[in-house]
């Protein structure tokens, strides 16, 4: 009983502070951008303003809208992105709703239901067709075209996600987040392999930016010809919902990749494991910001938007042909095992 | 309320001006004024908006699109006027299509006066805007 309870707290105490720090990593994405674009820009606190803002708000039920869809959505969209903080590792050894048995059983002390990468990558997908239920139900022209293209840009990007996690799930033979986070894929592969996890960790850091329909690929939001899209009837609370969803979106993306790719920890560096764990977390936050950095912010200054169906045909031709290279180097590697090590040692790199 | 004053979503309208003082309120927004350093920030539907930055007379078009846009407007909202042509009419005085000012249809605010005002006066009127809502606030008590 105090098991479950502890959990709770637990669950509860994640989501609180996942919630924060995704705020505090948008506050940055807004300041950084305006920096990049030579702009003082709102202080890093600005999206805690925003939500309490939002919530003092009125919240319009537009008169063609179905309510209950309308509010579910928001509601829905919300609690699958807080969903996700209870199941990926960030910076230590197995998800909140337990460890997976199988993998490690000496950190064994309980396991409800670990989780694995399929159901995380589930789960990053509610916010989205939360979104795009939401659109539709709100009954208002601008809304449903900017559905439309979500969905469009959904089938888009889906492809060379799904291709990077079977790639992984392939070397491994597990979809176990605990696993993937316990054997970095680079460890384990050969010349071969090491090539194509690089070309898909590459194409993985391309898609951050539609999977988060951020710019270039925000065209279902477009603010200036859609008027804000699948969005544009969402007022006061229910924009809030949504907006909380997006940045958490934006942290759990970003960790799930790192602990696919990038799981490394700085614990090595001192003696007493609680300081070591408090060096993890640093390096862990500082490992998201990198990504965040080349894979939204710079990109948010740099680029304007793409039509719709041009970001569907960069991601359906080009970044799926890319990935497919990847998984079918990945693939090779597992047939034509070439040990990476005498290579790297005769370029002189010590290991 | 305090969140109000530090993050005021803006949603602008031209009610049929001449387009000058809707590039001024585009400049304010360039890196030289940056509104976006006082949390204001421009958005692309009424539902999201706090402010309503209205330019120009009112056509007689444009008359029950403003009246809907103010009610699609969730409450607290303020209503900002930028231009003479918005608060009086300006050199549109007499023309056969204009209806008459802003607030002979929706209650304003703040009136930012010029010709086009510059962008200076328009974030000025913006954060005349925080102000009436503090009044608001202190009748309500
Ligand atoms: S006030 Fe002057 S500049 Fe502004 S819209 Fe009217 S006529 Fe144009």
């Amino acid at each position: 009983m105090s098991m479950i309870l502890a959990i709770l707290c637990g669950a509860f105490g994640i989501i609180f502070w996942g919630v924060i720090f995704s705020l505090l990593y948008k506050g940055l994405d807004r300041k950084l951008v305006a920096r990049m674009q030579d702009r003082y820009g709102p202080p890093v606190i600005q999206p805690f303003r925003d939500i309490e803002k939002l919530m003092l708000k009125q919240t319009i039920i537009p008169k063609n809208a179905i309510p209950w869809i309308f509010n579910g959505a928001a509601i829905f969209a919300l609690a699958s992105a807080l969903a996700l903080f209870v199941f990926i590792p960030f910076f230590y050894l197995g998800s909140l709703s337990g460890a997976d048995c199988s993998v490690n059983p000496q950190l064994c002390t309980f396991s409800i239901f670990p989780g694995d990468l399929i159901l995380v990558w589930y789960l990053m997908l509610m916010p989205s067709l939360a979104m795009v239920i939401g659109g539709f139900a709100s009954g208002s022209p601008y809304a449903t075209i900017g559905a439309q293209r979500e969905m469009v840009l959904m089938a888009s990007y889906e492809m060379p996600l799904a291709i990077a996690s079977v790639a992984i799930a392939y070397v491994l033979k597990t979809f176990s987040l605990d696993a993937i986070f316990l054997t970095p894929v680079w460890g384990v592969s050969g010349v071969f392999g090491l090539i194509g996890f690089a070309i898909l960790f590459l194409v993985m850091i391309f898609v951050i930016a539609p999977e988060l329909s951020k710019v270039p690929y925000d065209a279902p939001e477009a603010e200036t010809e859609l008027a804000g899209g699948v969005l544009a009837e969402y007022s006061g609370r229910n924009l809030g919902f949504f907006y909380i969803a997006d940045a958490v979106k934006a942290f759990a993306l970003c960790s799930l990749i790192i602990a696919m790719f990038f799981p490394y920890g700085i614990n090595f560096l001192v003696e007493s494991p609680s300081l070591g764990l408090i060096l993890d977390m640093l390096f862990f936050f500082l490992k998201v910001f990198l990504l965040m950095l080349f894979s939204l912010f710079f990109v948010r200054a740099a680029f304007a938007r793409l039509r719709i169906e041009q970001a569907s045909r960069l991601f359906l031709v080009h970044v799926l042909s890319i990935s497919l290279l990847g998984l079918f180097l990945v693939v090779l590697d597992t047939i034509i095992h070439i040990d990476p090590m005498p290579i790297l040692a005769s370029l002189g790199v010590i290991l | 309320m305090q969140a109000l004053k530090r993050a005021i979503w803006v949603f602008h309208l031209n009610t049929g001006g001449c387009n000058g003082c809707d590039i001024e309120i585009l400049a304010a927004l360039t890196p030289r004024y940056d509104l976006e350093r006082f949390g204001i920030k421009l958005v692309g539907s009424p539902r999201h908006a706090d402010v309503l930055l209205i330019t120009g007379p009112v056509t007689r078009k444009m008359e029950e699109r403003l009246k809907r846009v103010y009610a699609q407007t969730p409450d607290p909202k303020m209503v900002v006027v930028v231009g003479n042509c918005g608060s009086s009419k300006g050199v549109f005085h007499h023309h056969y299509n204009v209806v008459g000012p802003v607030d002979k249809f929706v209650p304003v605010d703040v009136y930012v006066p010029g010709c086009p005002p510059r962008p200076e006066a328009i974030i000025y009127g913006v954060a005349k805007a925080w102000i009436k809502l503090e009044k608001l606030k202190e009748e309500k008590k």
